[in-house]
């Protein structure tokens, strides 16, 4: 009698075991999430991307630009790709377990001199049923920076608003780079002032965001004025004069 | 029975040898972004009521979102939502935030519950790309 219970709680233990490994088992990742070079005709990096599920996966690889909202979030257009980023390989089966490095090479260099983008890899399993199906999707980020002599560092500040009882000011990335944008502001008016540091947001060049400046919670109606100081890699990039109303 | 209470001994004295020895442990890791799904065949999408999708997350970054989208890029009949805010539809411009982790993460579980948009007929068979990616450029 006690040999048996053993044997069925080892058996029970042994089952724990088994299912927390398969819980635990991973999926599909990339490595580095991140990939970096300098913009020049030819230049490469790699990345890794390792099916470590339990599953086949049919694996897609596409080089987006980044489409990016105002509030600065980004996400890869999925209806354009990158002409001037060659990939190899960009279709492949990936077995359980495998791994794959795909070769990411900027064929030529745009007018801009720097190139943001996004690698975005798809991972199907090979079998698909009917319902619902769901799929691995990672996007990493893919960086070709200017060469040192041709850093540009250039913003535009628009109109200033509030929303949220938040200040906020457009701000364009006129520049070549994705160094986060921020600065400074200083608020004055009949409600007294405030002042206070811009929490850094990366802009991608050519692209607009709704840059979050202060708090306007607790202030006084009236007209103010804001002095912005927009900062980029640790230079003060331009400064503007904003008036604004609380209501 | 005495090679288990000398077994159990043994192991009582392994973390008092391990502080004794206390020393700091470093090194560095390339980073890495991984998706783990535990289901990828969620089945027939209900009239009424959901289906979960249940997700693990690994990022090295500081911060990573996690965001579903549609396979296919027309309008989509699902909508999809974490915990209880508010289902956004999966055909957005720009990917529909579910979650954005504000640290690097190492298996970090989320449950993504889908469900039919009011009115809308579901395809016989639809893919819904889970994505994690980072929430800036």
């Amino acid at each position: 009698m006690f040999r048996s219970l053993a044997v069925l709680g080892a058996a029970l233990a042994t089952a724990a075991v088994v299912a927390e490994t398969a819980s635990a088992a991973g999926g599909l990742s990339v490595s580095p999430s991140r990939l970096e070079a300098t913009a020049r005709s030819g230049a490469s990096g790699t990345v890794t991307i390792t099916n470590s599920s339990t599953r086949k996966l049919k694996v897609t690889v596409r080089a987006r630009p980044w489409r990016q909202a105002s509030s600065g979030t980004v996400a890869a257009n999925r209806s354009r790709t990158l002409g001037s980023v060659r990939l190899s390989p960009s279709k492949f089966t990936l077995a359980r377990g495998a791994s794959r490095t795909v070769t990411v090479t900027l064929r030529r260099v745009p007018a801009r001199r720097s190139l943001y983008g996004a690698l975005d890899i798809l991972g199907k399993p090979v079998k698909r049923r009917n319902g619902i199906n769901v799929a691995y999707r990672l996007v990493s980020s893919l960086r070709f920076n200017p060469a040192a002599g041709k850093r540009k560092l250039r913003l535009s500040a628009g109109a200033a608003g509030s929303s949220n009882r938040t200040l906020t000011v457009k701000v364009k990335n006129r520049g070549n780079t994705v160094d986060p944008v921020g600065g400074t502001v200083s608020i004055t008016g009949p409600g007294g002032g405030r002042s206070g540091g811009i929490r850094p947001v990366g802009v991608v060049p050519g692209k607009t965001v709704k840059l979050k400046l202060l708090s306007l919670s607790g202030m006084r109606k009236g007209r103010y004025t804001a002095a912005i100081t927009l900062a980029q890699a640790g230079r003060n990039i331009v400064s503007v004069t904003r008036h604004f109303r609380i209501r | 029975m005495r090679p288990l209470v000398l077994a159990a001994l043994a192991l009582a004295v392994i973390p008092a040898v391990a502080q004794a020895q206390d020393s700091e442990v470093g090194g560095n890791v390339p980073s890495v972004l991984e998706l783990a799904l535990n289901d990828v065949s969620l089945g027939r999408l209900p009239a009424s009521g959901d289906l979960t999708a249940r997700v693990r997350v690994t990022s090295t970054t500081n911060r990573t979102a996690l965001s579903a989208v549609d396979e296919d890029r027309g309008r989509s009949p699902i909508e999809a939502r974490i915990g209880s805010s508010a289902f956004q539809p999966l055909d957005l411009s720009i990917d529909p935030l579910l979650a954005v982790f504000r640290r690097p993460v190492a298996n970090e579980r989320a449950t993504i519950r889908l469900r039919r948009r009011s009115g809308a007929r579901v395809p016989s068979s639809t893919t819904v790309l889970i994505t994690v990616s980072p929430d800036g450029p």
